[in-house]
């Protein structure tokens, strides 16, 4: 079922705006997710990682096609073709790996971020993101699943390991505002019933589930409101690196079929 | 007594299963080969993941990603065998990584050549998993039950690997000049990699191997089925062997090839391979950074 038919152009460009956002982060950790694969502490993770980063990726792929319905090229021209400038991400996504402890611990935020943001689409009066919600929570759950069983064992694993999930915690929450900063369209789209809230409601339901989710750990999660503004296409070089070497062999010869 | 009585089994075709009685022998050569094949698919994932982050579409992205998943998870599955196998010697899997990472264990030869091109991922998942295939194919008939259970999925799977392979390779073939050239200089780059694949010919068939059915296939009938099926395929999508002196033999009905310089293949068995050193380092470094991660995992270390 095609996207936004019904829409008028105004609303069309900035429902497309909304799921390029979404995409771009769901592409941006798939890719960095990938980057586990052969590198992981266990070769049960190497294939756990190899996992989640196919369906990000795979989530990706689905909404780039909603994007090209919407208005512009095809979904490999959107994810290997574009400067970082127009990429919608927010920057927590395009941060390097860093420690297992970094990866975990962004993981599950973002899943629980994700959580409640496809909860809300759920109620969105487009039937065509709506699918795509159900499909995404159906494998989402998964991942959700995986950050905390991790973060769990860590919590239990000793200092070290203590100390390390509560400075990932603190880079998390530095950058976690970028997830839900209000942004001028989302008005646009909750009059419209594309949404039925502004995604920035969010923001505090989401800090008090990952308080809920990590103090039982004695860990804290203090995020301000502040930090990058990569819907805006506010990047870091760790993001022209990142597409760079993704679209090395695309960019190579655009017009090639590879 | 035992050692009659067990060969007795083998002569009858009979499955040996792990717990059934075994000679040290028999067990170790099983052990030597079952471990080698998991840390070679455990190796053979590191080209293949180079290109993972560089591959060219979402849809390749996605092709690429699960291959290497399959490829490390054949490499968990086996692994396990080899666990059981290794019980009575007190050697764990940590103990079979560390081997291999420490560059005390053997690995598939042809997991030690640089990729340096998008055409090399569908020359070797086409061609390196072809060749892979035909020797796993034989190993079916094996008698340590165990693996050859594992292998019956393992090879379903690189069947699946193969059609990927050779779709990156037919996409190549009929797209731009550039492409074509890149393929071409892959087929040639992995060409003698793939001759050596099977090892060299004229060993014999009569030790404890074959006739404990653990090997069923001597090297050269290996090649001689892959080149059969391999040969016919690759010159009709119109690329160049680079060995002048292969020709089908119609009188043995086997395809003669020149020398393929059995020197390299020596030097790269004893551990001189391009890319050894870098790719071993590559989960050495994993092992050392994340090794934080099984101390917090241990039962001393946990709370």
């Amino acid at each position: 079922m095609e996207i936004g038919r019904d829409l008028d152009g105004g609303l069309r460009a900035v429902l497309r705006e909304y799921v390029l956002s979404l995409a771009d982060d769901e592409l941006v950790l798939g890719h960095r997710d990938s980057e586990w694969c052969a590198f992981a502490p266990l070769i049960e993770e190497d294939v756990a990682f190899a996992s989640i980063a196919q369906d990000e990726i795979a989530h990706a792929q689905m909404m780039l096609g909603m994007v090209q319905d919407l208005g512009g090229p095809g979904p490999d021209a959107l994810a290997f073709g574009r400067a970082s400038s127009a990429m919608r991400n927010a920057v927590l996504l395009e941060r390097p790996n860093g420690d297992w402890a970094y990866s975990l611990t962004r993981h599950l935020v973002y899943d629980i971020a994700d959580d409640l943001r496809t909860e809300a689409l759920l109620r969105s009066r487009e039937r065509s993101l709506v699918l795509v919600a159900e499909r995404m929570r159906r494998e989402e759950r998964y991942h959700l699943e995986h950050g905390r069983t991790w973060v769990r064992a860590l919590a239990h694993g000793g200092r070290e390991a203590l100390l390390r999930l509560q400075h990932a915690l603190d880079r998390v929450a530095a950058d976690s505002f970028d997830l839900f900063r209000p942004i001028a369209w989302e008005g646009a789209l909750v009059r419209a019933g594309i949404l039925a809230e502004e995604p920035s409601r969010l923001w505090e339901p989401f800090v008090a589930r990952v308080q809920a989710e990590v103090g039982p750990f004695g860990l804290t999660f203090t995020p301000g409101r502040s930090g990058p503004h990569g819907r805006a296409g506010e990047h870091t070089p760790d993001l022209d690196g990142l597409l760079r070497t993704m679209g090395e062999v695309w960019r190579s010869d655009p017009h090639a079929i590879w | 007594m035992d050692l009659e009585a067990f060969e007795a089994r083998i002569a009858r075709g009979e499955l040996i299963e792990a717990d059934d009685f075994m000679p040290d022998a028999y067990r170790r050569q099983c052990l030597r080969l079952i471990v080698t094949h998991a840390n070679s698919e455990l190796m053979g994932a590191l080209p293949e993941r180079e290109w993972i982050p560089r591959a060219p579409g979402l849809a390749r992205k996605l092709a690429v990603l699960s291959k290497v998943q399959d490829e490390i998870g054949h490499a968990q599955m086996i692994y396990r065998v080899a666990e059981d196998l290794a019980a009575p010697f007190a050697i764990t899997r940590q103990d079979m990584l560390d081997d291999l990472i420490d560059g005390r264990a053997k690995f598939h030869n042809v997991f030690t050549y640089p990729a340096p091109s998008w055409a090399d991922v569908g020359v070797i998942a086409w061609l390196v998993d072809g060749a892979a295939l035909e020797t796993q194919g034989a190993l079916l008939k094996t008698s340590y039950a165990p693996y050859a259970r594992i292998l019956r999925r393992i090879c379903a799977e690189e069947a699946v690997h193969l059609k990927h392979g050779e779709d990156i390779v037919l996409t190549l073939a009929s797209g731009t000049p550039a492409q074509r050239a890149m393929l071409q200089d892959a087929l040639a780059r992995w060409w003698q990699p793939l001759m050596h694949f099977f090892g060299p010919p004229g060993e014999s068939a009569n030790g404890d191997a074959f006739r404990w059915r653990i090997r069923v296939a001597t090297n050269e009938e290996l090649r001689q089925g892959f080149l059969r099926k391999y040969v016919p395929k690759i010159l009709r999508l119109g690329l160049v062997i680079p060995d002048p002196e292969l020709r089908f033999d119609n009188a043995s009905g086997n395809w003669l090839y020149g020398d393929p310089d059995w020197d390299e293949f020596w030097r790269v068995v004893r551990g001189g391979g391009q890319r050894t050193a870098e790719r071993l380092s590559l989960r050495r470094l994993s092992r050392d950074e994340q090794g934080w991660v099984l101390a917090a995992m241990s039962p001393e270390n946990a709370a």
